[in-house]
C-alpha cells in the first residue's frame, strides 16, 4: 500500500492548488477524463493536486472505481470514520460532465461510520459534472475544520468559508442561502442539515436540494468535519477524443425517448422552438421541468417509467411479497391489501400531488418529480415525490395509508439530511416494541405510535431527524437502538445487515436481493447490482457485445438455486462498471446503453463489453478488499432470519418460504474467487485483473 | 357472483393495469376465469404466464399465493378479489 503524501505546508487561506511530489504529469486520455483529482485538508486548510495515470483512468474507471483507488491507497486501515483522519472523496465517473444520456449523477465513497465497512452511494446531483468542468475527477476531503465551514471550488480556485450562519439550517434553507451568491444554475451542491451536524449514524448529504446520498451515514461524516456544504462551479468544458462519433451515439440513445413522446407533441416541440415567442414558452416549460404530454406508440416502459418513475411499483411490490411491511413480521397482501391500503400510497395517488417533473441532469427519461399538499397537516411546497423505498418504508412498513403524511416524512429525511430507508426501518422497529410492551407511551415522549398513525410516525421522524428526546435513541439506526434498548426482544426486533437495515425488497421474494444484502461490501443496499434484475425482473445483461457465455450465464430461474453465484457475479460486475461510468441504474431499464461505445467515443479507447466487464469486477474486488483489510469477515455479514424466513411469514404469498443465504452468499464469493472463511482474494483473479500489487498483502 | 381482479406490471411487453369486477358464473374456476378475463385486461394471461415464471408466482387469491397447476381446481367465491402481478423494479 502506497499513502500519498500531502505536499509541504502551505500558509492557510484560499489559494490555488499545488500538485503532490512524486505525481508526475503523465499523459492523459484523448478526451472524457481529466486526469487530475483535487485534494483537500480541511484541518490545514489547503489544497493539492493528484494525478492519475491514463493506466488508472482505464482500469477502474471513475465513480466508485477511482473512488476505492484512491482511499486505498490513502486511508489507513482502522480509521475511525468519525475522526479527522477520515477521507471522503466526491467522484465523476468517467462518462459524466459532457452531457452523456443518464450521466447526471455524483458519486461518494469512504468508510461508513454506520456498518464501519466500505461505504458508497451513487445519487443524482450536478456537483460531480461541475468538478469535471473544473478540470478534476474527483474531490477527496479530509482533516476537520475547527468551525463551521462550506468549501466552494470555482473551477481551480479552493475556498474554505466560515459556514456558522449556515450551522443549524435545513438543507433547503443552507442550499438556497448559497444560491443567492452562487449561481443555481451552474453549481453542484452538497449540503448536510442538523442529522449530519448531529452526526446522526443515518445522516445524508443532499445534492441541489433533492437528491440524497443517503446511505450508510455519509452525513455524519461531514457533520464530523464541520463541512457544512461544497458547493463547486466549473467553467471548463471537457474535450473529447471522437466528439462526432459520441454526438452521434447521444442522438442514438436519446430518440426512442423523444419517440416515445407522439406525433404531436413533437410537432409542438418542433414549431414551439422554431417560433420566436412559442421558443421562449419551450424553453420555460422545459426550464421548470414541466412535462409535455406523453403519447403515440411510444414504448410502455419510458411511458410508465417517466409518467410515474419507481412510485409504479409500490401497490405491486406490496401485494406479491416483494416489499415486506409491518417490520417485515406482516404480509402486504394481508396487512396492506392493494384493493384498500396499498393503492392510496403507490403511483396515481402520488401523482395527484405532482408539481412537475425532476431529472438528475442530462436524462432522457426524466423519472423524478416535485410535489406539494397544498393544505393541511402536511402542507409541503415543492418537495421531492416520494419514490419507491420511502412510499414502502413510511407507508406500507408502517401500515399508513396517509399519503401526505409520507411525503412530509421524506421531506423531513431530505431536509434535515437523513435517510429514509434506514429512518422508516427504525420506526418499524420502535412501532413493533411499543405494540409488544416494551417500549411504554411515556418512554416515547407521548408519541403514540401504533401501527398506521400518521401523525404519530411524522413525529418521531421529525424526532429523530433532530435529536429530541427519545429521537436521540433511534437517531443512529435499528442496530444502535437495540443495543441501547440493550433487551433480546429489541434485538430480534431490529432487521439489519451489520448495522445497516436492508431496502424495501425481500430476499424471500427476490433471493439474489438478498445476495446482495449479505454479500456486497455495503451490507443491506439495494442498489449494488444483483441478479435480480433478471430473476425478478426478466432483463437480459444489457451488454451484446459481451462474451455469449456471458451473457447467457447472466439469466437464472425465480426459485432455483442453480447458476446464481456466477450470474451475481456478471450483474454485480456490470452494475460497478455502471458506477464507474457514472450512469444511472435505471439506463438498464430499456436495454441498456452502449456503454463501452460511449466511453471508447470519448475517452478515444477501444474498451469492449468484456473489458467493461472487467473494470466492473477489479472495481467490486477494491470495495470488497477494502473491508477485508479492514479485518471484516465474510461471516460478519448475517442476514436477519425474518430476511430468510427462519422466522417465517404466517400469512401471504411469501407464507412459509425460506432462502438459504448462505449457500448464495458462498456461490457468490465462489464464483468472485474470494475465499468464503478470510474473504481474501484468489491470487490468480488477482493477477488476471492486474490488482495484485495494489491487493498483495491481501491476496492468496 | 362478482369477483374482482387486479392485473398489473409489464406483461409480454406492455404495461397493464386492470382493476375491475367482473360477473362470473357460479362455481368457475381460476383457470376458466382467467380465460374470461384476458380479452378485458387486454393482456394474454395464459402465454404470460407460462412465459414468466415471476407472474406464475405472483397469482393470488384473497392475498395467498394460488401455485399455476391449481388454477384449475381453485373454485372462486362471490367477493373474492384475485390479483396477478408483474414485478417492477424498485429503487
Ligand atoms: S432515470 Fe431517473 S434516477 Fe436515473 S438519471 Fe434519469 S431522472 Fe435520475
Amino acid at each position: 500500500m502506497t499513502t500519498m503524501p500531502p505536499p509541504e505546508a502551505d500558509p492557510p487561506g484560499n489559494h490555488d492548488n499545488d500538485r503532490a511530489p512524486g505525481t508526475p504529469p503523465g499523459e492523459r486520455a484523448a478526451g472524457g477524463v481529466a486526469g487530475k483529482l483535487l485534494w483537500v485538508d480541511l484541518s490545514e486548510k489547503r489544497s493539492w493536486e493528484e494525478v492519475v495515470s491514463p493506466e488508472v483512468s482505464r482500469a477502474f474507471l471513475g465513480g466508485y472505481g477511482l473512488g476505492a483507488w484512491a482511499l486505498y491507497r490513502n486511508l489507513e486501515p482502522g480509521t475511525d470514520p468519525l475522526s479527522a483522519d477520515n477521507i471522503f472523496g466526491i467522484v465523476a465517473g468517467t462518462l459524466t460532465g459532457y452531457g452523456t444520456p443518464f450521466s447526471g449523477r455524483s458519486q461518494i465513497v469512504s468508510r461508513s461510520p454506520l456498518t464501519g465497512t466500505w461505504a458508497d452511494s451513487n445519487s443524482g446531483g450536478a456537483i460531480a459534472g461541475q468538478l469535471k468542468r473544473c478540470g478534476y475527477d474527483g474531490l477527496f476531503v479530509r482533516g476537520c475544520a475547527d468551525s463551521p465551514t462550506a468549501l466552494i471550488i470555482r473551477d481551480g480556485k479552493v475556498s474554505f468559508e466560515d459556514a456558522t450562519d449556515l450551522w443549524g439550517l435545513t438543507t433547503f434553507e443552507a442550499t438556497d442561502r448559497l444560491a443567492e451568491r452562487l449561481d443555481r444554475e451552474k453549481t453542484g451542491f452538497s449540503v448536510i442539515g442538523p442529522a449530519g451536524e448531529k452526526q446522526s449514524l443515518i445522516a445524508a448529504v443532499i445534492n441541489d436540494r433533492y437528491h440524497a446520498w443517503g446511505r450508510q451515514g455519509f452525513g455524519a461524516i461531514l457533520g464530523s468535519k464541520k463541512l457544512k456544504a461544497i458547493a463547486v462551479q466549473g467553467s471548463g468544458q471537457v474535450p473529447l477524443a471522437h466528439p462526432a462519433a459520441f454526438k452521434a451515439l447521444c442522438e442514438e440513445i436519446n430518440l426512442p425517448y423523444r419517440e416515445a413522446h407522439s406525433l404531436l407533441v413533437r410537432f409542438m416541440a418542433y414549431v414551439m422552438k422554431t417560433n420566436r415567442f412559442m421558443g421562449f414558452v419551450y424553453r420555460m416549460i422545459t426550464k421548470l421541468g414541466l412535462k409535455l404530454p406523453v403519447g403515440g406508440n411510444q414504448a410502455p416502459m419510458i411511458r410508465t417509467w417517466r409518467k410515474m418513475g419507481t412510485t409504479s411499483a409500490v401497490s405491486v411490490s406490496t401485494e406479491n411479497g416483494d416489499a415486506p411491511v409491518k417490520n417485515w413480521t406482516g404480509a402486504g397482501s394481508k396487512d396492506f391489501p392493494l384493493s384498500t391500503k396499498a393503492y392510496k400510497v403507490s403511483d396515481e395517488a402520488v401523482q395527484r400531488y405532482i408539481d412537475r417533473s425532476l431529472s438528475c441532469g442530462d436524462c432522457p427519461l426524466v423519472c423524478k418529480g416535485v410535489v406539494s399538499v397544498k393544505d393541511g397537516a402536511y402542507k409541503t411546497d415543492q418537495v421531492r415525490r416520494p419514490d419507491y423505498e420511502t412510499l414502502c418504508g413510511f407507508g406500507a412498513n408502517m401500515l399508513n395509508d396517509n399519503l401526505e403524511s409520507v411525503v412530509m416524512c421524506h421531506h423531513i429525511c431530505n431536509n434535515y439530511g437523513m435517510d429514509a430507508v434506514s429512518a422508516a426501518a427504525t420506526l418499524g422497529m420502535v412501532a413493533e416494541l411499543y405494540e409488544k410492551g416494551v417500549l411504554t407511551i411515556d418512554e416515547l415522549d407521548g408519541v403514540d405510535l401504533r401501527w398506521g398513525n400518521a401523525e404519530a410516525i411524522v413525529e418521531m421522524t421529525r424526532k429523530m431527524a433532530t435529536r429530541e428526546g427519545c429521537g436521540d435513541l433511534f437517531a443512529d439506526g435499528s442496530a444502535k437502538a437495540a443495543e441501547r434498548l440493550g433487551t433480546d426482544g429489541a434485538r430480534e426486533a431490529a432487521v439489519h445487515v451489520h448495522g445497516q437495515e436492508p431496502a424495501y425488497h425481500d430476499p424471500k421474494f427476490s433471493m439474489s436481493m438478498g445476495t446482495g444484502y449479505v454479500a456486497d461490501p455495503t451490507p443491506g443496499r439495494h442498489t449494488t447490482g444483483n441478479a435480480s434484475w433478471n430473476e425478478s425482473f426478466g432483463m437480459k445483461l444489457p451488454l451484446p457485445d459481451a462474451k455469449p457465455a456471458t451473457v447467457e450465464a447472466a439469466s437464472v430461474g425465480l426459485r432455483s438455486y442453480e447458476g446464481k453465484g456466477e450470474a451475481q457475479r456478471i450483474w454485480s460486475n456490470h452494475h460497478q462498471a455502471l458506477n464507474g461510468s457514472g450512469l444511472c441504474m435505471f439506463s438498464q431499464l430499456t436495454g441498456g446503453l452502449p456503454y463501452s461505445r460511449l466511453i471508447n467515443a470519448a475517452t478515444g479507447w477501444d474498451m469492449t463489453d468484456d473489458e467493461f466487464l472487467d473494470a466492473g469486477e477489479r472495481i467490486q474486488n477494491m470495495r470488497h478488499a477494502f473491508n477485508v483489510r479492514e479485518g471484516i469477515k465474510p461471516a460478519d455479514f448475517k442476514a436477519h432470519p425474518r430476511m430468510t424466513g427462519e422466522v417465517p411469514l404466517k400469512h401471504g404469498p411469501l407464507a412459509g418460504v425460506k432462502v438459504d443465504q448462505q449457500k448464495l452468499k458462498d456461490m457468490y464469493f465462489d464464483a468472485m474467487d474470494w475465499d468464503r472463511e478470510s474473504g481474501r482474494v484468489s491470487a490468480d483473479r488477482a493477477k488476471a485483473l492486474g490488482i495484485e500489487e495494489t491487493l498483495a498483502d491481501l491476496v492468496g | 357472483m362478482k369477483v374482482r381482479f387486479f392485473i398489473r406490471g409489464y406483461m409480454l411487453d406492455t404495461f397493464v393495469s386492470f382493476d375491475r369486477k367482473l360477473r362470473l358464473p357460479d362455481g368457475c374456476s381460476m383457470a376458466d376465469a382467467f380465460v374470461r378475463v384476458e380479452k378485458k385486461a387486454g393482456v394474454k394471461l395464459s402465454r404470460c404466464l407460462a412465459e414468466s415464471e415471476v407472474v406464475a408466482e405472483s397469482i393470488l387469491l384473497n392475498g395467498e399465493r394460488v401455485p399455476l397447476p391449481r388454477l384449475s381446481e381453485t373454485t372462486l367465491s362471490d367477493g373474492d378479489e384475485v390479483s396477478v402481478l408483474s414485478p417492477l423494479a424498485g429503487g
